[in-house]
C-alpha cells in the first residue's frame, strides 16, 4: 500500500514540476488513491484503536459427579444396597455439588451482564481496580434465568411475574498480570436482585428472617488452571460463606472447598468444613474424598475427619472423631456395597495403633481386617499441647514441597485452630514419624477476596503429636 | 370492437368470480378439544393443608388420627386432580396442533380414522407455551431448557370426525411419548424414560360429553398408570364424572387401583353424590399389606356424610374389617362419627350398629344415613380378571351399551386387583336379588394403548356362566 502512496506523491511532484496535465493517467491515479484510502482505512484504524483484550468468562462452574454418585430414589432408604457410610459420603458430595450449582446460577446471571461490566470499567480506565457503585448496571432476567431461579429456590413461593429488569448492587472487577498469566477477579453484590426476586417469599418461609448480604465472587485466569468461587450469604440470624477452588493439574481435577457458617437462631453456633474432592483420572477412575467438619455451640461440640477413596476397584472410608479419637474404617466395592468394616471406639478395649484389637461386632469385621492389611489405609488424629497459630485452616505438606500451585493436591494433612485449640489429621502414613519436619501452610481467606496460602514461620510451628488412644 | 371488449371483460370477470368460488375450499369449522373435562371436586372432599381446623378431626378420633376413610378419599381426590391437570395440559398442547391435524385429515371421510404417522406434526416449544406450563404447574420445574425455542414431533396421531349417530363427534388419539421424554427433565438421573404416554380424548359436538384417557408406562417395564375419565354435563340438571385409575409400580413402591364417581346437581345446595372403591398394596417392614375400601357420600350445602367399609389384610397384624359413618362440614372437618371394627381390641359388634362407638351425643346427626343404600359386597368365586365391573338392574338388556348408559344406570361396582376384590351396591332395592344382577366388565380400560383403528366397538362384556361370581352382603 505504501508504494502506491509514494507513487501518488511522485506523481504530484512531477505534475507540479512539469506542469503537464495528463488526464487519463491522472484519473487512474485518482482511482487508485481512492482504492488505497478505502482499503487502507481498516488497517489504519487498527493501529490507532487497540482492540480490547477479550476476557472469556469461565464455563462449567459446577462440580461434576461420576454417575454412580448421582442421587437415586433408593438412596438413604432401607431399599438401598449401598453402605450407609458410602451414602453419607455421597450426600456430602452431592450437597457440595448442589451448592456449586447455586453459585453457578448466580454466575450465569453475572455472565449475562459481564460485557457491560467490562465496558463500564474500560470507559472509566479502571480495569485494574474497578468499582461500579450499586445501580450502575441493570440485569435483564431472561425467562430461562427465572425458571432456573425458581427451580433452585423451589421451596420459596415467589411469583413468575416479576419485573425482569433489575438493578445490580456494587460490582468490583480487577485484572492483573502475574508473569504471562492474566488474573481476573469479579465480585458482585446480588442482594438487590435476591431481595427483589425472593425477599418477600424468604421472609414468609423463614419466619421473618431476611437476607442482609449476598455476594458472589469469581477469580480466574487465562491459563484456566484455577478458578475460585466464593459466595457470602447472610441473613439477620445466620452467616454462610462457601469457597470452592477448582484446580486442574496433569489431567487431575481437584475441588477444594471451605465452608463457614454461624447462626444465632437457637443460641450461637458455628460450623466449619473443609472439603476435598479429587478426580485422579487413573485406570481405576479413582476419586479421593476428604472432609473435615466441626460444629460448635454452647451445649455441643463435634469434630470429624474423613479420608476416603472410591474407584472401580475396592474403596474405603475412614472416619475419625476429634471428640474422642475413635475411628472406623469401611470398605466397599465399586458400587458402594459394603465389604467390611471395623474400628476402635470408646467402649472397646482397643488401641488405635494396633488394628488387631479393632472390632465392629459384625460378620464383616474379619473382611475389614483382611482388606485393611492389603490397603493399609491410615488416618491419624493430631494434637498439640499448645499453639500460637491463629484461628483458621492450615494444610500440612511434605518437607520438600515447593510447588505453590500444587498445595492442595500435595497436602498430607490439615490443621484447624478454633478458639486457640488445635485439631488436625494426617492422611498419609509415610509422614507420621516425621511430624516435626512437615511444612504448615496457612489458608488465608478474607471477605470475598481470593484464598491465599502462606507458609507458617518456623517459630510458630506447633509441636504436633499423634493421638494414640481413644479417650474415655 | 368496444362491445366485444366489454363482453370479453364481463366473461373474464365471471370466470374469475366463478373459479374463485370454486377454489375457495369449503369452510372447515375449527375444532378444539373442550377444556372442561371433569366435575370440580368440592373442597370438603380435599385435604387442604393450610386448614388448621382439620386438627379437630384428629382430636375426635380415638384410633390413629384422621378417619382412614376420609384420608383415602382426600388422598385420591389429590391424585384425581393432578391427573386431570395433566390431561388438561396435554389438551392444551394438542389444541395447538389440532388445526394442522384437521388440515391433514380433511380428505378422510366421516366416521373413518385418519392416521397421521409419527413425526408428521410438530409441537413448537415457544416461550408462550412454557408460560402456559408455568400456569399449570407453578411448583414443578422440570422443563428441559435445551428444547425451548425448538420443536418436538408428535408420535402417531389418530383423528376421527364421527356423524351425529355417535355419542362423540370427535376423537383424538395422540401418542405423546416423544413430547414427554424431550420436554421434561427427569427427577433423578437414573429414572427411566417414558415408554409410552398415550392420550385419547373423545368429545361430543356440544362439548357436554367427554371421555379422556391417559395411559403412561415407563421403560422399567413395571410401572403402569392407566386412567380413564368420563364426563357428562346435562345443562341445568347435573354434571357427573366416572373415573378409573390403576397405579402399578415395582416393589417397594405402593400400587393401587380405584374408581370414583361424582355427580353434582345444579340445585342451589350443589347437592353432590360420590362413590369410591379402592384396593391398595403397601410394602412396609419387609412385609406386604393390603387394604381395600368402599365408600359412599353425599354433600348438601355445607354438610357432608360418608359411609365406608375398610378392610386391612396384613401378614403381621392379621386381617380386620372396619365400618364407619361420619358427618363433616364444608372444610371436611369431622362433626360426628360412629364406627366399629371386628378387631379384638374393639368392644363393639361390627354387624350391630347399636353397639358402635360414637363421638357425639347428638345421634340425630346420623339421621340422613337412613336413606343411604350403600352396602359392601362380598364377592366370591367366579372367574374374574383384573379391572372394573358394574352391577346393573336385573332388567338391563342392552347388548352393546354405551359408557353413558352404564355409568348412569349402574347400581354398584367392584374392582379386582391382584388377589383382592372390593366393591359395593348403592341401591337397597336389589340387595335380595344380588345374584340376578347382570355384571359388566369394562373393556375400555384394557385398550388404552391400542390404535382407534383396531379397537372393537364393544366396550363392555357381560359376565356369563362360570365367570359370574357369587355376590352377598356381610356378615
Amino acid at each position: 500500500m505504501f508504494i502506491y502512496f509514494l507513487d501518488i506523491f511522485y506523481f504530484i511532484l512531477n505534475y507540479i514540476k512539469l506542469g503537464v496535465f495528463l488526464p487519463i493517467k491522472f484519473f487512474i491515479y485518482i482511482f487508485l488513491s481512492i482504492l488505497i484510502v478505502g482499503c487502507g482505512t481498516d488497517n489504519l484504524k487498527e493501529d490507532v484503536v487497540i482492540e480490547p483484550e477479550k476476557v472469556s468468562f469461565p464455563q462449567n462452574l459446577t462440580i461434576n459427579l461420576p454417575l454412580k454418585l448421582e442421587p437415586n430414589r433408593e438412596m438413604m432408604t432401607r431399599y438401598s444396597t449401598k453402605s450407609y457410610t458410602y451414602e453419607i459420603m455421597q450426600s456430602t458430595i452431592i450437597n457440595y455439588r448442589d451448592k456449586s450449582k447455586l453459585m453457578a446460577l448466580d454466575l450465569k446471571l453475572v455472565e449475562s451482564i459481564f460485557p457491560s461490566i467490562l465496558e463500564a470499567c474500560r470507559e472509566r480506565f479502571l480495569k485494574n481496580n474497578c468499582t461500579l457503585p450499586k445501580e450502575t448496571l441493570t440485569l435483564d432476567l431472561s425467562r430461562p434465568h427465572l425458571r432456573a431461579f425458581k427451580k433452585a429456590y423451589a421451596h420459596l413461593d415467589f411469583s413468575w411475574d416479576v419485573n425482569n429488569s433489575l438493578p445490580l448492587g456494587e460490582v468490583n472487577y480487577r485484572e492483573y498480570k502475574e508473569g504471562n498469566v492474566t488474573e481476573y477477579y469479579l465480585n458482585v453484590d446480588l442482594l438487590p436482585i435476591y431481595n427483589r426476586l425472593i425477599g418477600k417469599a424468604y421472609r414468609e418461609f423463614y419466619d421473618g428472617d431476611y437476607l442482609i448480604k449476598h455476594f458472589q465472587s469469581l477469580q480466574w485466569n487465562t491459563n484456566s488452571k484455577r478458578i475460585e468461587l466464593t459466595s457470602i450469604n447472610d441473613s439477620n440470624t445466620s452467616k454462610n460463606k462457601l469457597t470452592l477452588e477448582y484446580l486442574t493439574d496433569n489431567n487431575q481435577e481437584i475441588i477444594q472447598g471451605y465452608k463457614e457458617s454461624s447462626s444465632t437462631s437457637y443460641g450461637e453456633s458455628h460450623s466449619h468444613e473443609m472439603f476435598t474432592f479429587m478426580k485422579l483420572n487413573d485406570v481405576n477412575r479413582s476419586y479421593i474424598f476428604r472432609y473435615n467438619s466441626a460444629y460448635h455451640s454452647e451445649s455441643y461440640k463435634s469434630i470429624d475427619y474423613t479420608h476416603a477413596k472410591l474407584s472401580d476397584s475396592i474403596g474405603f472410608h475412614i472416619k475419625s472423631s476429634g471428640n474422642d479419637n475413635s475411628q472406623i474404617i469401611v470398605f466397599f466395592d465399586s458400587s458402594g456395597k459394603e465389604l467390611g468394616q471395623y474400628g476402635c471406639f470408646e467402649y472397646n478395649e482397643c488401641s488405635l495403633s494396633d488394628t488387631s484389637s479393632w472390632s465392629s461386632g459384625r460378620e464383616s469385621e474379619e473382611n475389614a481386617s483382611i482388606l485393611d492389611k492389603k490397603f493399609n489405609v491410615k488416618l491419624y488424629n493430631l494434637k498439640a499441647d499448645s499453639t500460637t497459630l491463629k484461628d483458621g485452616y492450615y494444610l500440612i505438606l511434605p518437607k520438600l514441597f515447593n510447588k505453590k500451585e500444587k498445595i492442595v493436591k500435595s497436602s498430607v494433612g490439615f490443621i484447624w485452630v478454633f478458639k486457640e485449640k488445635l485439631y488436625g489429621a494426617l492422611y498419609d502414613e509415610r509422614y507420621y514419624k516425621q511430624l516435626e519436619s512437615l511444612k504448615i501452610i496457612q489458608v488465608i481467606q478474607e471477605g470475598s477476596t481470593q484464598t491465599t496460602y502462606r507458609e507458617v514461620l518456623q517459630k510458630d510451628y506447633p509441636q504436633l503429636q499423634i493421638e494414640r488412644e481413644v479417650s474415655k | 370492437m368496444r362491445k366485444t371488449l366489454l363482453i370479453s371483460l364481463f366473461i373474464a370477470i365471471l370466470i374469475i368470480i366463478g373459479c374463485g368460488v370454486q377454489n375457495n375450499p369449503k369452510e372447515e369449522k375449527s375444532v378444539f378439544i373442550p377444556e372442561k373435562i371433569s366435575v370440580a371436586i368440592p373442597n370438603s372432599l380435599k385435604e387442604s393443608k393450610s386448614d388448621t381446623r382439620k386438627l379437630s378431626k384428629i382430636e375426635v378420633e380415638p384410633y390413629g388420627g384422621a378417619s382412614e376413610g376420609y384420608k383415602r378419599l382426600s388422598d385420591n381426590t389429590f391424585v384425581i386432580e393432578s391427573i386431570i391437570k395433566d390431561i388438561k395440559f396435554n389438551i392444551m398442547l394438542e389444541n395447538r396442533v389440532i388445526p394442522t391435524i384437521q388440515k391433514l385429515c380433511k380428505d378422510v371421510p366421516i366416521n373413518k380414522v385418519c392416521t397421521i404417522p409419527t413425526n408428521s406434526v410438530e409441537l413448537n416449544i415457544t416461550e408462550a407455551l412454557i408460560s402456559e406450563y408455568e400456569k399449570f404447574y407453578p411448583k414443578r420445574f422440570n422443563i428441559n431448557e435445551n428444547i425451548v425455542g425448538g420443536s418436538i414431533p408428535f408420535d402417531a396421531i389418530e383423528f376421527v370426525h364421527y356423524d351425529n349417530n355417535h355419542t362423540y363427534q370427535y376423537a383424538l388419539n395422540a401418542n405423546l411419548t416423544q413430547i414427554y421424554n424431550q420436554l421434561f427433565t427427569k427427577d433423578y438421573i437414573f429414572d427411566t424414560d417414558h415408554k409410552y404416554t398415550t392420550q385419547n380424548v373423545q368429545w361430543s359436538e356440544d362439548n357436554n360429553t367427554v371421555l379422556s384417557t391417559l395411559d403412561t408406562g415407563y421403560e422399567d417395564n413395571v410401572s403402569q398408570y392407566p386412567w380413564t375419565l368420563h364426563y357428562k354435563k346435562e345443562p341445568t340438571v347435573q354434571e357427573s364424572m366416572h373415573l378409573f385409575h390403576k397405579e402399578l409400580l415395582s416393589l417397594p413402591q405402593p400400587s393401587s387401583m380405584f374408581n370414583f364417581d361424582l355427580t353434582t346437581k345444579d340445585d342451589k345446595n350443589r347437592t353432590t353424590f360420590f362413590t369410591m372403591n379402592e384396593i391398595n398394596e403397601r410394602f412396609s417392614f419387609d412385609s406386604l399389606s393390603h387394604s381395600t375400601l368402599s365408600s359412599y357420600g353425599e354433600l348438601h350445602g355445607d354438610r357432608g356424610l360418608e359411609r365406608y367399609a375398610l378392610n386391612q389384610y396384613d401378614n403381621l397384624y392379621g386381617n380386620s374389617k372396619y365400618w364407619q359413618d361420619e358427618v363433616f362440614d364444608a372444610n371436611g372437618s369431622n362433626i360426628a362419627s360412629t364406627y366399629c371394627s371386628d378387631s379384638e381390641y374393639d368392644e363393639c359388634t361390627l354387624y350391630d350398629t347399636s353397639t358402635w362407638y360414637i363421638n357425639t351425643n347428638d345421634s340425630s346427626l346420623f339421621e340422613p344415613f337412613k336413606n343411604v343404600g350403600f352396602n359392601e359386597l362380598k364377592i366370591t368365586g367366579g372367574n374374574l380378571k383384573e379391572g372394573e365391573y358394574f352391577l346393573m338392574k336385573p332388567d338391563f338388556k342392552l347388548i352393546n351399551p354405551t359408557a353413558q348408559e352404564v355409568f348412569a344406570q349402574n347400581i354398584g361396582s367392584f374392582l379386582v386387583f391382584k388377589e383382592f376384590r372390593q366393591g359395593a351396591i348403592y341401591d337397597k332395592n336389589f340387595i335380595d336379588k344380588l345374584n340376578e344382577l347382570p355384571i359388566l366388565y369394562a373393556k375400555y380400560n384394557d385398550v388404552l394403548q391400542q390404535p382407534l383403528k383396531t379397537r372393537e366397538a364393544k366396550i363392555f362384556n357381560k359376565l356369563t356362566n362360570g365367570d359370574v361370581p357369587q355376590l352377598s352382603l356381610y356378615p
